[in-house]
């Protein structure tokens, strides 16, 4: 009975803020010898098994340019990629990946009091290095996204050149803006819009689930479309395969040109061999060069810019800017709702002015990452015209050092690997003819 | 051993058989996860209106034991559908998880059986063409882009520095110098606090009645018997009822309101006003500026501040107060400390605020009587001192830490009179209590004592040769400021619950019907004029070069010759 | 002559593209250089601060584990053992039993125990709780405050970025080591880094 009154008084009392902790009950004294229970604490995964997962992934990334560079076998490097999908995708459900770990990198770089594992460090670079050798071998055979995509591979169309080129720039769109968010604190995008991390963990957030189903669909037919279009890490891993000191090669010898490999490759990563002498008006050409390297700095001083000038909405996705957002439409009367965020800061007493005061400090740092994100997109922009102005001839059908994943497809291709392969097994041709 | 063709046939085609069933299969769990998906968001078992409802009925209706069942039996049924959908989602995801790898697994064998040989491509790719088509797409995806930026850009600048918290920021908040606070009106009882008017080339003759006079009339929104504030051309009020607190400008010249802000947002703020008496109201306490910021505060013990173009800075809750008419003590605001004197039922305390953040910088506790006085800032010779009338003591304090200077006992009863300064002597007034005329000092000494007709809300006004007292029957006495001796002795017809403001030589009064009485301050009683209002008010006027702004309990008058 | 001009821009472009790959490793050292300095040894966990939990019920929504890895603990050494149990019964309920219609918790995950006059005990069933929030908004509301949501580690994935962290309105959500993954009510808590979602930009 008195309980109730005293419910009912506290209701009638002033609004109480959530957080505050008030023994409004004292501590009972038990005298029938109760003990009380104390809450228990489940702990993850030790930290043991983190490392294991960095040492899994060294061995398969030496594993993966072992099977692509040097026993050269498409069966190997499936089963590999079979094992690390399972390993890294479904058993670790996808997360710390390769690809996310940009960001918890460019969160360290910019922020003072952001912590982050070594296992992440680790998940950083050891493919970038490993790519700075061997080439691009994460790709095909330890990334587990790449792996998931690699598995539903059906019926892979070709896309036109052009249309490859395009479509490779929004991977530079992708990372800069990853970064961008990462470093400034208003979120992860890669992990948000992990189009496969659903099928990993079986559990979709909202809408992405049909979001990921579109992809995998659609990566039935075009294959790898995230690797391709979409991956921020394969920017970095673009960069560092192309100055790599070795890279898988379709023959294991010297070229025939029986082009036999030109329709290997599901990825459209096979450059084919060019013209004896340069089939355009060199004059035209060089002056083409002149132009676009004149305009360079034109583009990247526009490009930062017009960026720059988007940088208030793109801040609006960080949370402190948010609210402060929300606050000052409150407090200069342009709006009588409020939401559970104005609500939820006005609950933690800090001012106003030190609020709008993050805010500023916040759009400020979206304003200098802007004018580097607009100036980053434009100089990939021209370097990509200048580089399809540069002429370089090419004799024979080679992996493209940027696209190429090394998957090991054309090897089975080229007669000359046939011939390799048969001479390890020291056998005849007559008995491997079907 | 050798497969045969009709063999390998065979397989091909349990391959397919397979590929089908899994493909039908898991389309089926994938529709039925879409429809449970859109079951729970429309529908969730454990937020069932219907539920809701009968808890309302049964609130009505504790007794009620069939309806008792009906929830007990709803609750359960909700519970179950709401576990066997978990358990539906989630071993669902498994079987379609099985059902995908089937079927892929079986339609990659169909398709390494199919394996083609490979076909010679027709005369090597003219990699040129494409090269210069590729250049193109770039070119034109790039000009694309960029002009569709560079267009959002241009068209959406303004709205951009408005929304960017850079160009904007905080208000600047400023100190202002001593002459700006002496040509404004920012306190309670004029710039110096104790009454003074900078201008007296103010009018003597108006009539609220007539129009004579009166340079416009702006009716309030809400009661309160606040006076109002001058800075820089704007004119600063509260007013408040039960339901909403606000805070006002007006335009000096025009009259009209620049805005109006509800006090909003405020943590802690009470969800039922306090009681207050009618003669008092919400929102008695006059508010301070500083001329960056304006600070109000309310009979439910919120204090707010927003920038002088009304914006919301900062606002909290100081605790309800327990004053059974209602919290008068007005606001003041020196060099960015914000000082209030919160003398209550519960509690008697004099804090300092920092003015731009509202963060407490410095707190007294005092063992006081409540008090509806206002407090003063007055520079005593070498120091500023913080002067509070309460019952029953005078206190001075140093208005930067706080730290008490001196104290006198000498009131008693409901203090509401705020103290009078000049000449480095303090008079300290209350009805049924005493005048005292007190020199500061360690200790400080009572000169001069008077017992008859004191003040009740009005507070006096002193020079360095006469104190002048009003009382709230309608009495003005004017005494000796060194001996305490009465020069003259006046019965106006009403009481007095404004205070007199020195305006020049002479005195304006403002009574409780709305007559401003001039006389002037002289060993002598003499009579310059009564203006007429017209309507009963009890604030204090505001006087500013050649206008007078009068708040009456309904309207703001500006008084000006025209 | 050819031939020794194309060696000759063969072996130039061999040498940048040296350079160039031992400028890049260089450079990666760099960063993972100094990102280590910055690092940790352990993992960095997900964990909600109860003080600055507003109990908006999005943790049972946002999690993309369903149930959410999100349960409510009891600080026993803070519950005041209340006859009428600001989180285990519903507002308003007139009759203080551990009948379905007084209860406030939607899945019946709070059970009631009778310990000795007046004191009774309340322990939170974890497999059926949701982690709404309603008994900790019941509990600080009216009662002690003993009452909290905690990330359960042991069914959290760890997200790199937590969907309910991204969407709590009061930026309550903070990374703790793996080694102490708890924000208890009642505990001392010491110096740790915990870094909020927003970041201390």
């Amino acid at each position: 009975m008195k309980k109730i009154i005293l419910l009912m008084l506290l209701l009638v009392l002033p609004v109480i803020e959530s957080y505050s902790q008030v023994q409004r009950f004292p501590k009972p004294e038990f005298e029938s010898g109760y003990t009380q229970p104390v809450p228990v604490k489940s702990f993850p995964r030790s930290v043991s098994l983190e490392y294991l997962d960095v040492a899994v992934l060294f061995i398969a990334l030496c594993l993966s340019a072992y099977f692509a560079l040097k026993k050269r076998s498409r069966n190997y490097i499936f089963s590999l990629m079979l094992f690390s999908m399972i390993y890294f995708g479904f058993f670790r459900q996808g997360c710390v990946c390769s690809i996310g770990s940009i960001q918890n990198i460019s969160l360290a770089l910019f922020d003072k009091t952001y912590v982050v594992p070594l296992g992440v460090i680790a998940f950083f670079t050891l493919p970038l290095i490993f790519t700075l050798f061997f080439g691009r071998t994460f790709c095909a055979a330890v990334c587990p996204l790449g792996a998931i995509q690699d598995f539903v591979i059906l019926k892979p169309q070709k896309l036109s050149n052009r249309l490859n080129q395009v479509l490779g720039l929004i991977p530079y769109l992708y990372l800069g803006l990853a970064v961008l968010f990462a470093a400034t604190g208003a979120g992860f995008l890669i992990c948000r819009y992990d189009p496969f991390i659903g099928f990993f963990r079986f559990g979709f957030n909202q809408n992405m689930f049909v979001f990921s189903t579109a992809i995998l669909l659609l990566g039935v037919f075009i294959a790898r479309p995230y690797c391709r279009f979409l991956c921020p890490y394969g920017v970095l891993l673009k960069w560092a395969s192309v100055l790599s000191k070795r890279h898988v090669t379709i023959t294991p010898d010297e070229c025939i040109q029986c082009h036999l490999c030109a329709d290997s490759c599901p990825f459209d990563a096979i450059n084919t061999p060019t013209p004896e002498k340069y089939p355009g008006d060199p004059d035209k050409g060089k002056r083409q060069l002149i132009l676009l390297l004149i305009l360079l700095p034109v583009m990247i001083v526009a490009g930062g810019w017009s960026v720059s000038k988007l940088s208030v909405p793109l801040s609006r996705n960080h949370y402190i800017v948010k609210v402060a957002e929300q606050i000052r439409l409150e407090d200069t009367g342009r709006t009588n709702l409020t939401t559970e965020f104005s609500e939820a800061f006005r609950g933690t007493g800090m001012p106003t002015t030190e609020l709008y005061n993050r805010a500023a400090h916040i759009q400020a740092r979206f304003k200098t990452g802007s004018w580097i994100l607009g100036a980053f997109l434009a100089l990939i922009f021209m370097s990509k015209l200048i580089n399809l102005t540069l002429w370089r001839r090419r004799k024979d059908y080679e992996p493209d050092k940027a696209a190429c994943v090394s998957c090991g497809r054309c090897f089975t291709y080229c007669p000359k690997e046939h011939e390799r392969l048969l001479e390890l097994r020291g056998e005849t041709l007559e008995h491997n003819r079907n | 051993m050798n497969i045969t063709e009709t063999d390998k046939i065979a397989v091909y085609n349990l391959l397919k058989k397979i590929a089908v069933i899994a493909a039908v299969f898991s389309l089926l769990v994938c529709l039925f996860f879409i429809l449970n998906y859109f079951q729970l968001v429309t529908n969730d078992p454990l937020n069932s209106p219907a539920l809701e409802k009968f808890y309302t009925d049964l609130d009505a209706n504790p007794n009620d034991d069939a309806l008792r069942q009906q929830i007990r039996s709803l609750d359960l049924l909700a519970r179950k559908a709401y576990f066997t959908k978990q358990w539906q989602i989630n071993f669902g995801g498994y079987i379609l998880f099985a059902g995908i790898i089937v079927l892929l697994v079986s339609l990659k064998l169909m398709s390494s059986f199919k394996h083609k040989a490979p076909e010679l491509p027709g005369a090597p790719e003219d990699t040129w063409e494409n090269r210069l088509l590729s250049q193109k797409w770039i070119m034109y995806s790039g000009i694309v882009i960029l002009s569709v930026t560079i267009t959002l850009a241009l068209l959406t600048r303004k709205e951009m520095t408005a929304a960017s918290f850079e160009k904007q920021g905080a208000s600047k908040y400023e100190i202002p110098s001593e002459n700006d606070i002496l040509k404004n009106w920012p306190y309670f009882r004029g710039p110096r606090t104790i009454g003074y008017a900078e201008y007296s080339n103010v009018p003597q003759f108006w009539d609220g009645e007539t129009g004579e006079n009166i340079l416009w009339k702006t009716p309030l929104p809400k009661p309160g018997f606040n006076s109002p504030l001058l800075w820089d051309n704007k004119i600063f009020l509260s007013g408040a009822d039960e339901s909403a607190e606000e805070v006002y400008c007006f335009d000096a010249e025009t009259g009209q309101i620049i805005w109006q802000r509800q006090v909003t947002g405020i943590p802690g703020s009470p969800s039922e006003p306090p009681d207050v008496t009618e003669d008092t109201g919400y929102a008695a306490p006059t508010m301070a500026t500083d001329g960056s910021y304006v600070y109000a505060i309310f009979a439910t013990g919120n204090l707010v501040c927003f920038d002088v173009d009304g914006n919301k800075i900062w606002g909290k809750n100081l605790g309800v107060p327990d004053n059974h008419y209602g919290h008068s003590s007005s606001l003041l605001v020196d060099r960015g400390m914000l000082l209030i004197q919160y003398d209550h039922g519960n509690g008697a305390s004099v804090m300092g605020l920092d003015a731009s953040s509202g963060k407490e910088v410095w707190k007294v506790e005092r063992d006081m009587g409540i008090a509806w006085s206002s407090p003063v800032l007055v520079n005593t010779g070498n120091k500023t001192e913080f002067i509070l009338n309460a019952n029953p003591n005078v206190v001075s304090y140093d208005p930067k830490t706080g730290s008490e200077l001196w104290r006198v006992e000498c009131l008693s009863g409901e203090v509401a009179s705020s103290p009078a300064y000049a000449d480095g002597i303090v008079y300290a007034a209350n009805e049924y209590a005493i005048l005292a005329a007190i020199q500061p000092g360690d200790p400080p000494e009572i000169i001069w004592e008077y017992e008859d007709d004191l003040p009740d809300a009005s507070s006096p006004v002193a020079t360095d040769k006469y104190v002048i007292l009003s009382s709230g029957y309608g009495s003005v006495t004017c005494l000796d400021a060194k001996t305490g001796s009465v020069y003259w002795f006046h019965e106006f017809d009403d009481g007095f619950y404004s205070s007199p403001i020195l305006v020049g030589e002479n005195v304006y009064l403002l009574d409780l019907k709305g007559y401003t009485h001039i006389f002037k301050a002289d060993t002598t009683f003499s009579l310059l004029n009564t203006a007429k209002l017209g309507e009963e008010s009890s604030a204090i006027p505001v006087f500013a070069d050649k206008r007078i702004f009068i708040r009456s309990n309904e309207n703001l008058y500006c008084i000006g010759e025209k | 002559m050819a031939e020794k001009k194309s060696d000759k821009n063969v072996d130039r472009r061999g040498f940048i593209k040296n350079g160039l790959n031992t400028t890049a490793a260089l450079a990666l050292g760099g960063i993972a250089g100094f990102t280590i300095t910055k690092s940790t040894k352990g993992d960095m966990v997900w964990q909600i601060d109860p003080d600055k939990c507003i109990q908006c019920e999005k943790c049972a929504t946002n999690c993309v584990l369903y149930p959410s890895a999100v349960k409510c603990i009891h600080a026993y050494a803070m519950c005041g053992y209340c006859k009428l149990c600001g989180g285990y019964h519903r507002p308003g309920t007139k009759r203080l039993d551990t009948a379905a219609e007084s209860q406030l918790c939607p899945t019946n995950a709070i059970k009631r125990t009778y310990v000795e006059d007046p004191f009774f005990e309340y322990t939170i069933d974890e497999e059926l709780c949701i982690g709404c929030a309603k008994c900790v908004k019941g509990c600080s509301a009216f009662g002690n405050g003993s009452l909290f949501l905690q990330v359960r580690h042991d069914i959290c994935v760890n997200c790199n970025e937590c969907n309910i962290a991204k969407n709590c309105p009061a930026d309550a959500w903070v990374r703790v080591p793996a080694s102490d993954p708890y924000l208890f009510r009642g505990e001392v808590r010491d110096n740790r880094t915990a870094t909020s979602e927003s970041g201390d930009v």
